[in-house]
């Protein structure tokens, strides 16, 4: 019996306790490199240097780096599933936040250095805004103002931005989810734009000192129609505090 | 000679590493190999894209960035063996590297799988260890499969700027082998990660306003096409798997893919495996004994 012995003790030592095994997935992620100018005249006219995209699926967060006419600046979006007002979009300059933009359904709020400025209820219907204090960052409301995720010159729409819980991309068709794409949606969104859509309103509305949409009408398949409530102002009492 | 000369005058002077991070368990205990040493063996399924030796030769060379600077410090080494077939992404005792082909991500069957999960990452690293808290086991590394993306990424061995450097990318993963962790943190709502010196580890966004020392490290979980710059491991990398394996109580053979082989134990199977072998086993004896 002794090499049955040896086995079960080899065998034994060899044995792991598959209950305790854990994972855990470390990734790489390419960046999307452009160093390049672009112009575009929808939804609102934008004219860049971009030089490059950050996609990451996974933490929900695509960031763009861009020359604008006044400025570098860097341009997060990202999703906070949990978070009342999900849907961000912060600008940077350099290491420093100048403003950010957070979203639900049908209101946005706009904080810069900590202190809110702008809140605008209905901003996807019929908005109602009140302010506190200008944005200082025309660099920073330019490059809202571009939309860059809805532009698929350049590349794959990430596909949490299409409100996709995980996503594969086709390169020649990256408005297209493929087979592996789950169709959960991250958020429970009610608004009467996508989230792509409502990104649009906020670069188009959204100016150093007041809310105000352009007469925009734009409709893309992925993006859906988004239309401006042209020139809907702050109303006069818009000194009153947040 | 002078590499290990360099060494010694580290370990002289302290021997203390700089800011690296570690990848830990859920309840913070860093990963290391312990009993085990990391084998890594290529799948048979070549990337047409790329000649199959040359891609074994990117990952000797990856190996080797990580294993030469530390030759006279610690007692781990990344060693890499054959091809295998029909292995894929489990807890299997194989330490897979494997290519996902154009095409992979549009079965159904594979839409949890990592890559097709993160369609932006150019590899992904599975890393199997122990999380038993307050165990001496917990945190012993037993296995990690590499997942290369060539489902969205055309990859090369030249730094061409159109493509993705294999070599680049193997040598961040074998960081991940080793147990290194990135130099910033994605997910926001979590407490940062802390490097090894106890101080957080940034946030990655903006990307651009990050410092040269987390951009510049091979653990910095971006690349971009044609980038070499992750195929040498900073000092301070190199240094800290120093730290981790200085004291290990064995040192690594060269590669012997017959030795202790875990045993699978996913869906309860070990056990039935087990059974089955200690059965045998058994059966044999008593036939033997028979015959005589």
């Amino acid at each position: 019996m002794k090499p049955v012995l040896y086995s079960v003790l080899l065998l034994g030592a060899c044995m792991t306790d598959a209950g305790s095994v854990a994972q855990n997935h470390n990734k790489v992620a390419v960046v999307d490199e452009y160093e390049r100018r672009f112009t575009f005249s929808e939804p609102t006219p934008c004219d860049l240097f971009l030089h490059r995209r950050i996609t990451d699926e996974a933490a929900r967060i695509v960031e763009y780096d861009a020359k604008m006419a006044t400025g570098e600046r860097s341009l997060v979006y990202s999703i906070v599933k949990d978070d009342p007002l999900p849907l961000k979009a912060a600008l940077y300059h350099g290491n420093k936040e100048t403003f950010r933009v957070e979203l639900a359904d049908h209101a946005l709020r706009v904080d810069a250095d900590g202190s809110p400025v702008l809140s605008v209820t209905g901003y996807d219907l019929d908005a109602f805004a009140t302010a506190a204090h200008a944005i200082d960052d025309d660099a920073g409301l330019a490059l809202l103002a571009c939309a860059l995720p809805v532009h698929k010159e350049l590349g794959a729409i990430p596909q949490f931005l299409l409100n996709r819980t995980s996503g594969g991309r086709d390169p020649n068709q990256p408005d297209v989810s493929q087979t592996s794409t789950s169709q959960q949606p991250i958020l429970d969104w009610k608004g009467r734009v996508t989230l792509l859509g409502a990104y649009v309103l906020a670069g188009a509305c959204l100016h150093t000192q007041d809310w105000q949409c352009p007469c925009l009408r734009y409709h893309d398949d992925i993006v859906g129609s988004v239309v401006g409530q042209c020139g809907y102002a702050i109303p006069a009492w818009r000194s009153e505090s947040l | 000679m002078r590499r290990l000369a360099v060494v010694a005058a580290w370990l002289a002077l302290g021997g203390s590493a700089q800011a690296y991070v570690r990848a830990k368990t859920s309840t913070g205990t860093p990963l290391a190999w312990r009993s085990h040493c990391p084998v890594l063996v290529m799948d048979s399924l070549a990337n047409p894209m790329l000649d199959p030796g040359r891609a074994h030769a990117a990952l000797e060379r990856s190996a080797v960035a990580w294993n030469d600077p530390t030759e006279g410090c610690d007692r781990l080494r990344i060693q890499v063996g054959g091809t295998v077939s029909g292995k894929d992404v489990a807890f299997d005792g194989t330490s897979l590297v494997l290519w996902r082909l154009p095409g992979f991500c549009d079965n159904g069957k594979h839409a949890r799988d990592e890559v097709c999960l993160s369609p932006d990452a150019a590899a992904v690293t599975t890393v199997f260890y122990y999380d038993k808290p307050n165990q001496p086991q917990d945190g012993e590394m037993l296995e990690t499969d590499v997942e290369i993306n060539a489902t969205y990424f055309a990859f090369a061995d030249d730094g061409s700027q159109d493509h993705i450097d294999l070599q680049n990318t193997l040598t961040h993963e074998l960081g991940h082998v080793l147990g290194l962790d990135h130099t910033c943190y994605t997910m926001s709502g979590i407490a940062p990660p802390v490097d090894a010196k106890g101080q957080p580890v940034p946030f990655c966004y903006p990307l651009s306003a990050l410092p040269p020392d987390v951009t510049e490290a091979t653990m910095f979980n971006f690349e971009s096409p044609g980038e070499t710059a992750k195929r040498v491991p900073r000092e301070e990398e190199w240094r800290g798997t120093c730290d981790m394996y200085a004291n290990r109580p064995a040192t690594c053979e060269p590669v012997d893919t017959g030795g202790c082989q875990f045993v699978p134990l996913r869906h309860g199977v070990s056990i039935g495996v087990g059974l089955l072998v200690i059965a045998g086993l058994i059966v044999r004896s008593y036939l033997r004994r028979r015959r005589r």
